[in-house]
């Protein structure tokens, strides 16, 4: 069972850092979201692993490395356009929105999510340069935003100028630096943005949305708390030794403390999100009526209701049954699916870090999820969109995981299962509380194709585990690392080569999210250095001589990603060529404090 | 290997069902059968869940596969494709809530119609621990199975009180028709497979079931 800390360190989800020279970089972090043993361990008590330990597939003590960004949002997005002709996936209907709200949203569903600012190389540039078809509006708008707020951040610590965005902008350094850590954040269409929250060099954290400039609770006091390798130090000049990485995300010992979301700091992000200012709903005795009302799922919700959560309070659940009632009676098209009261119930979570959310709010986030994320496809009647993204996800599976579909096909079990449950309950009860809240970030920030991602990458990870149980004499050879290899050929004519190190003569697979991939990118290499990595399985499809294994450097990659989105970003802004991401030009020296 | 083989040896594998209204306890009957205890806590299913366990009846070891899904209505779309090829189906109701028993006959005829108009079907009365709340009696439903000629039992997933005689109970009624050469073990649809065999849940091309029974 790992550390805590582990299992924190692998949720991190979001980060906003200095550069020691001025300059700022914010980078979303979801793509850090790795799975270490501890997690794993989770992960093996939830109903899918379950499932799959029955038929003998899994050794219960397998170690697996996952990264929910395995697969290219474009991809996953254009599928679910063609499989649902654009309609499904739109969110609201035409005229929901009130006429004071504009400018209009663009479909969440479609929405796009921007990583970084504040880099040299806008994030319109790297996707450019990564030929990815995303919109690209909301980009300047966040890069724009986040500039000013940390402006304002400095400013209001009493650092001003201290940061400093922009090319070619060098800070100031020393004691005025403002080291700015914690959790990030993006926009959806409209530039909103959700949260953001910095360390200063006092230590202090600030979330700049709500509570400027007052210091908030350390990291001891935050829910998880998680170690990051400290930004500091002297840049070296570009193009020299590999980075060096500390072994293991609990290895960046002495480094300093950055906590996730602060209290409170999520539902806001998620009520932000979802544009709760914008959405109207029941309130006030409108509310009382509708959630006391009874109406033909009364019943029903008060079922599922009482086996919703172990360990909701009596009093947790009465809400929890109040606000099920209440938007079954309003969103009548939708009524109530089983399903809906596991994500009310982790809105319910959530909402409880702010003292005294009303329940309205919480009707209303889960209103927005129905009406504006397209929760709705999953939960009305015939399931229409659910359908689509189970479809969706067995093509993606098909042709991304073959051995893993084909095993699990083989022994009976259709992919599809496990994807239902995870996308109805968008995960909650699939995995622990603490990663799902984490998926969920991603999914209001992306879109709801998102939960597809994940789904897909999820499942997409034990692709190595299914070539190792007892009767499968794969014919494919592992590659010395436990993982059959990908099908290039068919990889690369989707634009997506092999993994990154695999083979050098094959170009580096495309960065899934701009900087994302070239954090592999360069992860991948600089890892060879050390022994992040786990010894080579044996070839020729044997099971590896002991049963604990860790799954192809993904993981190591997204630890690494974990660790230092920031540098592998500013090397892919001043990398011209991105194909050539391969080589590490990674400068400094990154050496965990003492 | 060779032990996990020998673990693994089975003469027949059937595919049950499990079906019926929210609420009836469902899972918690497949959990009560599987682990032998009760499941506390235990969330409404989504979809389908699965689950598996080697019983020994007349003789012969028979590999249960069991597919138990989600009871709203509204699943329905997507749980019914997993009926396919059921050699058995459990329907299951509350015995203290009148509606999951009057809608008995909606599940029985989707059974009849998606698995296979032979599948051997069970009505299980559950919850039967809680007589003092009790809303259909043990003679109106054991009358009503015996109309629509499908077995009957009353269960209590929480004591464990009459769950493996359901399963062994389909079972038996299973292999007798297979011995009694009425189903053809070896044919996909029926939802039985010889030993070693594997049940695709929906890939046509598997009727080609070998004859490699592995004892």
């Amino acid at each position: 069972m790992a550390e805590a800390a582990e299992v924190a360190d692998a949720l991190r989800l979001a980060k906003v850092e200095a550069t020691p020279d001025g300059r700022v970089l914010c980078g979303w972090n979801a793509a850090g979201l790795k799975k270490t043993g501890g997690l794993c361990d989770y992960l093996l008590r939830s109903g899918f692993w379950r499932v799959i330990k029955k038929l003998g597939c899994i050794k219960a003590d397998l170690r697996i490395d996952i990264s929910v960004y395995e697969l290219a949002v474009a991809k996953v997005e254009a599928l679910l356009l063609s499989l649902t002709a654009g309609r499904l996936l739109r969110p609201r209907p035409a005229g929901d929105e009130p006429a004071d709200h504009a400018p209009a949203l663009p479909p969440m569903a479609t929405g796009v999510a921007v990583y970084y600012a504040g880099a040299e190389g806008t994030a319109a540039r790297q996707h450019e340069a990564e030929g990815a078809s995303f919109e690209l509006g909301p980009a300047t708008c966040w890069e724009q935003l986040s500039r000013d707020l940390l402006r304002e951040l400095a400013s209001a610590r009493g650092h001003p100028g201290a940061v400093q965005c922009g090319p070619g902008a060098r800070g100031a350094g020393g004691p005025e630096e403002v080291d700015v850590g914690g959790a990030g954040a993006g926009c959806r269409g409209d530039g909103c943005v959700a949260w953001l929250v910095a360390t200063d060099s006092s230590g202090a954290h600030v979330d700049l949305l709500s509570q400027r400039a007052s210091p908030l609770p350390g990291p001891e006091r935050w829910p998880l708390s998680v170690r990051a390798v400290p930004v500091r130090g002297e840049a070296a000049p570009p193009g020299e030794a590999p980075i060096e990485v500390p072994a293991g995300p609990g290895a960046a010992g002495g480094a300093a403390a950055l906590g996730r979301a602060p209290p409170g700091a999520r539902w806001r992000a998620w009520a932000e999100l979802l544009g709760l200012r914008h959405c109207s709903f029941p309130k006030g005795d409108e509310y009382d009526r509708l959630s006391q009302e009874q109406n033909q799922w009364t019943e029903l919700i008060r079922t599922d209701v009482a086996r919703t959560f172990a360990w909701l309070s009596e009093a947790d659940k009465q809400v929890l049954r109040r606000v099920l009632n209440a938007c079954a009676a309003h969103c009548p098209d939708v009524g109530y699916c089983q399903g809906m009261n596991l994500v009310a119930g982790a809105l319910l979570y959530a909402s409880a870090s702010v003292p005294e959310t009303p329940e309205e709010e919480i009707l209303g986030a889960l209103t927005a999820l129905l009406q504006r994320l397209g929760l709705r496809g999953f939960y009305s009647e015939g399931l229409p969109l659910l359908r689509c993204y189970l479809e969706a996800g067995d093509q993606l599976l098909r042709e991304l995981a073959p051995a893993l579909r084909e095993h699990l096909r083989d022994e009976g079990v259709d992919v599809r299962m496990y994807l239902q449950q995870w996308l109805m309950a968008l995960f909650v009860d699939c995995v622990p509380l603490q990663v799902a809240a984490g998926l969920w970030d991603a999914i209001l920030l992306e879109g709801l194709p998102f939960a597809l991602r994940a789904a897909v990458g999820l499942l997409r990870s034990l692709e190595g585990a299914a070539a190792l149980p007892r009767d499968l004499g794969r014919p494919e050879v592992d590659e010395g690392r436990g993982r059959r290899p990908r099908r290039v050929e068919d990889r690369g004519r989707s634009g997506r080569a092999g993994r990154p190190g695999a083979d050098p003569g094959a170009p580096p697979r495309e960065p899934l999210l701009g900087g994302r991939g070239a954090v592999r990118a360069s992860g991948a290499r600089s890892l060879r250095g050390v022994s992040l990595r786990s010894p080579p399985l044996s070839s020729h499809g044997e099971a590896p001589p002991r049963e604990r294994v860790h799954i192809h450097p993904t993981g190591a990659d997204a630890s690494l990603a974990a660790v230092q989105p920031p540098r592998a970003l500013r090397r892919r802004a001043r990398t011209s060529d991105a194909r050539g991401g391969g080589s590490p030009r990674c400068s400094r020296q990154r050496r965990p404090a003492a | 290997m060779a032990s996990e083989k020998e673990k693994d040896q089975y003469d027949y594998l059937f595919k049950f069902i499990i079906i019926g209204d929210a609420g009836a306890g469902k899972s918690c009957l497949l959990h009560q059968f599987i682990e032998n205890r009760y499941k506390k806590g235990s969330s409404h299913t989504i979809g389908v869940e699965f689950g598996s366990k080697i019983i020994h009846v007349g003789g012969r070891n028979i590999k249960l596969q069991i597919w138990d899904t989600a009871g709203q209505e509204r699943y329905r779309s997507v749980t019914r494709s997993y009926y396919r090829g059921a050699a058995g189906a459990l329907i299951v109701y509350d015995i203290t809530n009148r509606d999951s028993y009057n809608h008995l006959v909606n599940w029985l005829q989707d059974a009849r119609t998606l698995a296979r108009a032979d599948t051997s079907i069970i009505t299980v009365g559950n919850k039967c621990d809680m007589k003092d709340k009790r809303a259909v009696t043990f003679l109106e439903a054991s009358r009503c199975a015996q109309e629509n000629d499908i077995l009957f039992l009353e269960t209590s997933a929480l004591t464990g009180e009459g769950v493996e005689d359901v399963f062994i109970k389909v079972a038996r009624v299973i292999l007798n028709k297979i011995e009694d050469g009425l189903i053809d073990p070896n044919t996909m649809v029926s939802g039985t497979h010889t030993g070693s065999q594997r049940i695709g849940s929906d890939s046509g091309g598997e009727a080609m079931s070998s004859k490699t029974c592995s004892c």
